[in-house]
């Protein structure tokens, strides 16, 4: 039997539910079952229906390895095409990334007690101290490059139906984030460094974890107490007490707001200043008990209801945008290496661009430097 | 037979997405898809891995004539799955590699574990890299060897994967 009718009678789809999805002919579908020899043509439009990539219908599917069991249990229910490209990105990073024995030690160094509001507030601040000791009140918009410079892996988290991920594979951690609005990429970002220094470094071994929009963002108020402990650490970090005190003060300075309860228009000014979301920023104000609880959700409910959205509002303000946070396709740390083993022959610059999700130039620009000319996307 | 005269007989290149981006990022393209007696040949597969504005300058030069896609139904998927189990290449360059199995093609890449992969199938005559376009546009007068060695410190300062070579080598014959 040939690998295509061989895959396709392992999937749990009826000749004409491949048909449907493929927009191909049920006949041509039963001939492939029968072993007729498709064209390439027939074989991308299966891959294309069935939101698999054309490596799967060989025998080296990389999803049935380990890892892609691993990432597949994780998320549990239905397929997911981010889910399977991240666990394909992990498995070839590991494959070119130099052997470790032991995750980075940085990362084991976070202690604490329990999945507590303070807990998390101190280990925010403990991050701080430790990697932007010079900078305690600022905006983290170079998030991606902190936590890049201290080893961590980046990439995208393309066509999934989740947020955010983070994984640590062969001591290497990696945080996959979904390409949205730069305020909210920001504060997955955070949320999922939040997961590898408190969840994922007590696992002996390989550990995985799948964020929903659901899941990032919603302060103490989430279901589950890790997420809610992962979310005060990105919040805290985001935006520390002492500056957001002092931006606040600065700010109702020059607009000479001398109303005592905090308003909207300084919260959208905060979440602008620290490239937050509106109501992340707002959440943070209610943790600091200068809203009242369950001010950030009706103050950005009155702002939809009146404005068409706190984005809107702010632009109405003519406030100045959000910093752009650049999460890229792969991050420089895993880039560099991929460049140097495809000029050594070890593997070709298309196995990369298909495993990490990336482009040729992607590829390029790693050898160039940042004064010299870079491909016509960069 | 020596490796050039047999290069010069055959008439289409296929060629991948690490040439077609080389040439495209060096501005070169167009010229060395005027050389004459050769056409370039790309899958759709490798004009997907373009970014825009390069996919944009294959299909600009495809209605002029001056490219030719490969019709898919052209390969066979069989041949293809073989291919990548045992090469362990990406799914544009193995498309590349499938065509060359049945045809009288020569393999245009820059890259040098898909090189050698064409180099097992269909033996050095019929491999040839971005570099030999820019010296056979020469040879063709479509520009001078400075020109060509200009195109080439171009793909280089992009980033392209290339040999160290000199101004001179383009004007060889």
């Amino acid at each position: 039997m040939n690998k295509v009718a061989t895959f396709l009678k392992n999937l749990p789809l009826s000749a004409d539910e491949i048909a449907l999805k493929s927009r191909l002919s049920a006949e041509r579908i039963h001939a492939f079952l029968d072993g007729e020899d498709p064209s390439l043509a027939d074989l991308r439009a299966l891959a294309r229906g069935l939101k698999v990539p054309l490596r799967s219908f060989s025998s080296e599917n990389s999803n049935d390895s380990e890892l892609g069991l691993l990432f597949r249990q994780t998320v549990a229910s239905r397929p997911d095409r981010g889910v399977d490209s991240a666990s394909s990105f992990v498995q070839a990073a590991i494959e070119l990334l130099p052997e470790r024995t032991a995750p980075l030690e940085w990362l084991s160094d976070f202690q604490f007690e329990q999945e507590s509001y303070e807990d998390a507030a101190r280990l925010a601040n403990e991050f701080r101290e430790r990697f932007t000791p010079n900078r305690p009140d600022e905006p983290l918009i170079d998030l991606p490059k902190i936590i890049t410079d201290l080893g961590v892996i980046l990439g995208r988290l393309e066509t999934s139906r989740f947020e955010g991920a983070s994984v640590i594979v062969g001591g290497y951690p990696f945080v996959f984030v979904s390409p949205r609005f730069s305020g909210r990429m920001l504060f997955t970002l955070a949320h999922e460094i939040g997961h590898l220094i408190t969840h994922h470094k007590w696992t002996g071994g390989n550990a995985v974890s799948f964020d929903l929009a659901g899941q990032i963002g919603n302060g103490r108020h989430y279901k589950s107490q890790s997420e809610s402990f992962v979310n005060a650490f990105a919040s805290v970090l985001l935006m520390p007490t002492r500056g957001i005190g002092i931006a606040l003060k600065e700010i109702r300075k020059t607009l000479k707001i001398e109303a005592a309860a905090i308003g909207d228009v300084e919260i959208l000014y905060v979440s602008r200043i620290y490239g937050v979301s509106f109501e992340v920023a707002a959440r943070r104000c209610e943790d600091l008990e200068l809203l009242p609880i369950g001010g950030a959700r009706s103050l950005t409910q009155y702002l939809r209801d009146n404005f068409g959205g706190p984005e809107k509002r702010a632009s109405a303000l003519r406030i100045p945008p959000r910093p752009i946070v650049e999460i890229p396709r792969v991050s420089h740390n895993l880039l560099e290496i991929a460049s140097e083993k495809v000029n050594q022959g070890a593997v070709s610059i298309g196995w990369v661009t298909d495993r990490l999700n990336c482009t040729i130039n992607d590829i390029y620009g790693s050898r160039v430097s940042p004064e010299r000319p870079r491909g016509p996307h960069h | 037979m020596d490796r050039e005269s047999a290069q010069r007989g055959l008439v289409d290149l296929i060629t991948d997405a690490s040439s077609i981006i080389n040439l495209v990022n060096a501005g070169a393209l167009e010229a060395v898809a005027s050389i004459s007696g050769r056409t370039i040949c790309v899958c759709p597969l490798v004009a997907s891995e373009c970014e825009p504005t390069c996919a944009a300058e294959l299909l600009r030069l495809q209605q002029h004539g001056l490219i030719r896609f490969i019709d898919l139904e052209e390969i066979s998927a069989e041949i293809f799955l073989n291919l990548l189990d045992f090469f362990d290449l990406g799914e544009g360059e193995t498309e590349c590699l499938s065509l060359l199995q049945n045809n009288d093609f020569v393999f245009c890449c820059d890259d040098s574990k898909a090189r050698s992969a064409g180099v097992v199938l269909v033996g050095t005559d019929r491999v040839v890299g971005s570099l030999r376009l820019l010296k056979w546009a020469v040879a063709d007068g479509i520009f001078d060897a400075a020109t060509a060695f200009e195109y080439y410190e171009r793909m280089k300062a992009f980033g392209g994967f290339l040999p160290e070579v000199t101004q001179e080598w383009f004007g060889n014959e």
